[in-house]
């Protein structure tokens, strides 16, 4: 079954359907990212990720509990939870193939069996719940959260030199700790890795240095 | 008719004392005098040559009132070793630069100013403190120019007979601008940046910077801190690093030799020993004087995009200098001195370049 992808606008009013801003997320995912960075060659090498991760995860929270959203950590799956009670997000390093349409993205990492019970969570409700296709939070599965079950999405985040990659997206088949399909991706547009965080308004005028600091300049 | 307060600044920006233009002109010093002072208006033809021999256009001495930089708002670091006359051209060339500022600023939206201030802090804690509020975690800055402008301080270059200064920085309306001098090497101009960076940081606050005088060294302290990280000096393994280890090791944070080795003998990485024998060592091999094998200049990237928004709708530096007032050399000094890759060809043509120190050289790739 393949996924329901959505790109662009298109993504962008879904988030809204979801009460989540690309904004919101596109600063989570720098803040997160300027946290880790401050790792040198002396830590031990996880740290670096892992801080990014977890701080992916507090700073969603920050940003979403004045919102009225609410969280738990069951066996350490951190999650935060819609007002609605309906669905729950959790962060996860995606590998490179996450954020790209058409393909399969994973999480970097094997994921334990608190995930996987999510998973198959997700993948029973949509069985109960019909077609794939169809798959609405808000629309057919308000009843979901009455019987105690929530969907479970996961926020994938990938960063190379140039970019961060992220997508929300809905699990819903997952194998040995590996997550083999999804029913649902939200792909947000990328955005750069300035240092700057203006660069969309900016004269469209490519610059001779490429260190990813974007200096905005709009004729008035 | 003449605006007193721009005569001022022409002269003493062309480093000229009232009794030398006076010799250049014929005017009498007392007549200089008067009119600086306001008390007597020029007539037309004296208003004219005095443009002329300032290099300014008569516009520009007509124009509305310039407030000059007041010498306490600055802190030089070679101050002991300038003349009084030698600061008030580096003062008055700022103010030269800060017309261009207003002018480009009548016309393109710039980054807002976004300095922290952090007045009596540690220098190093201030460095990393101002790294963490910009998000730079303990990475290399990848180029101190765009970095700084990204976060609203305006950079202007000072004209090439100010060259014994390397740079000097100050508020001006809240603003905040650093002037370089461009006849240094890359890594000492991001070095200047970042002690420029440090002098707004910690004393922008203060009424007389240049009077406190560990003023210098303080920002010294910071520029070090902030270019190279205590953390990441410590993950790159230079304990006792020889010579070879700095040269290789300098192109991670695109620094200096004789700064990074500085900077290994602060953090005790080198001995003192070591640190003596590595600076003969570098003496010798030329690193002292200069820097070999060194990195290009950092460009302006907003100056470049000004410039090239500009040209797009026709206007070539000699009319906007002639709309400033000044000669389009002087116009080359202050705004291409750090868009030399960016805005060069033609329309430069009538600025005959008065520097043959600048040179291009390939970019070293740090990584």
């Amino acid at each position: 079954m393949g996924a329901l992808v959505l790109v662009d606008d298109a993504a962008v009013d879904r988030l809204a359907d979801l009460g989540l801003d690309a904004d919101v997320i596109e600063r989570v995912v720098r803040q997160a990212d300027a946290e880790a960075s401050v790792c040198t060659e002396l830590d031990p090498p996880i740290i670096e990720g892992l801080t990014r991760w977890a701080k992916v995860s507090r700073f969603l929270r920050e940003e979403l509990v004045p919102q009225g959203w609410s969280y738990d950590n069951p066996r350490n799956l951190a999650r935060t939870i819609h007002p609605s009670g309906e669905f729950a997000i959790v962060a996860a390093t995606g590998d490179e193939l996450t954020g790209l349409a058409g393909v399969l993205p994973g999480t970097r990492h094997r994921k334990g069996e608190a995930t996987a019970q999510a998973v198959a969570a997700n993948g029973q409700l949509a069985f109960d719940f019909g077609d794939l296709g169809q798959f609405r939070v808000f629309g057919d599965l308000g009843a979901a959260a009455e019987a105690g079950t929530l969907l479970t999405w996961v926020l994938l985040f990938y960063s190379d030199e140039d970019e961060f990659r992220v997508e929300l997206s809905l699990p819903d088949g997952i194998e040995d700790g590996r997550i083999t399909s999804w029913a649902e991706r939200i792909i947000l547009p990328p955005f750069p890795r300035d240092e700057a965080l203006f660069a969309r308004r900016m004269l469209d005028i490519a610059d001779d240095q490429d260190d990813h600091v974007v200096v905005e300049v709009v004729r008035r | 008719m003449l605006t007193p307060s721009r005569l001022v600044v022409a002269r003493k920006r062309s480093g000229l004392t009232l009794t030398r233009l006076a010799e250049l002109t014929g005017v009498s010093t007392h007549s200089l005098s008067v009119y600086e002072n306001g008390h007597q208006v020029p007539a037309q033809e004296t208003l004219h040559l005095l443009a002329e021999t300032l290099g300014v256009a008569p516009a520009f001495l007509a124009a509305t009132d310039v407030d000059e930089i007041p010498e306490e708002a600055v802190s030089f670091r070679a101050l002991s070793k300038m003349t009084a006359r030698q600061r008030d051209r580096a003062l008055a060339a700022g103010r030269v630069a800060i017309l261009i500022n207003d002018w480009i600023e009548a016309r393109f939206r710039l980054p807002e100013g976004n300095l922290p201030t952090l007045t009596g802090q540690d220098p190093e804690a201030a460095a990393e403190m101002v790294r963490a509020r910009w998000g730079l975690g303990e990475r290399p800055v990848a180029n101190m120019l765009h970095l700084l402008e990204a976060r609203g301080v305006r950079i202007y270059s000072l004209t090439a007979e100010n060259d014994e200064l390397d740079a000097y920085s100050l508020y001006w309306n809240g603003k905040p601008f650093i002037f370089l001098s461009t006849g240094k090497t890359g890594e000492r101009g991001r070095f200047d940046a970042a002690h420029e960076l440090g002098h707004l940081v910690l004393h922008g606050e203060h009424q007389v910077p240049s009077s406190r005088p560990a003023a210098e060294t303080e920002a010294n302290r910071f520029a070090a801190a902030f270019l190279m990280p205590r953390a990441s000096v410590l993950a790159q393994g230079l304990r006792h690093a020889t010579q070879d280890r700095i040269l290789a090791g300098k192109r991670t944070w695109n620094v200096a030799a004789m700064a990074l080795t500085h900077r290994l003998h602060e953090l005790d990485l080198l001995t003192d020993w070591g640190y003596r024998t590595t600076c003969v060592q570098l003496s010798r091999l030329g690193y002292r004087r200069a820097e070999p094998e060194g990195i290009a200049r950092e460009s302006s990237q907003l100056l470049g995009k000004v410039f090239r928004a500009l040209r797009a709708e026709g206007l070539t530096p000699a009319a906007i200098a002639a709309d400033i007032g000044i000669t389009a050399a002087e116009l080359q000094e202050h705004v291409f001195g750090l868009t030399l890759t960016a805005v060069s060809g033609d329309q430069q043509a009538d600025a005959a370049p008065r520097r043959t120190d600048l040179r291009l050289v390939p970019s070293a790739d740090p990584h």
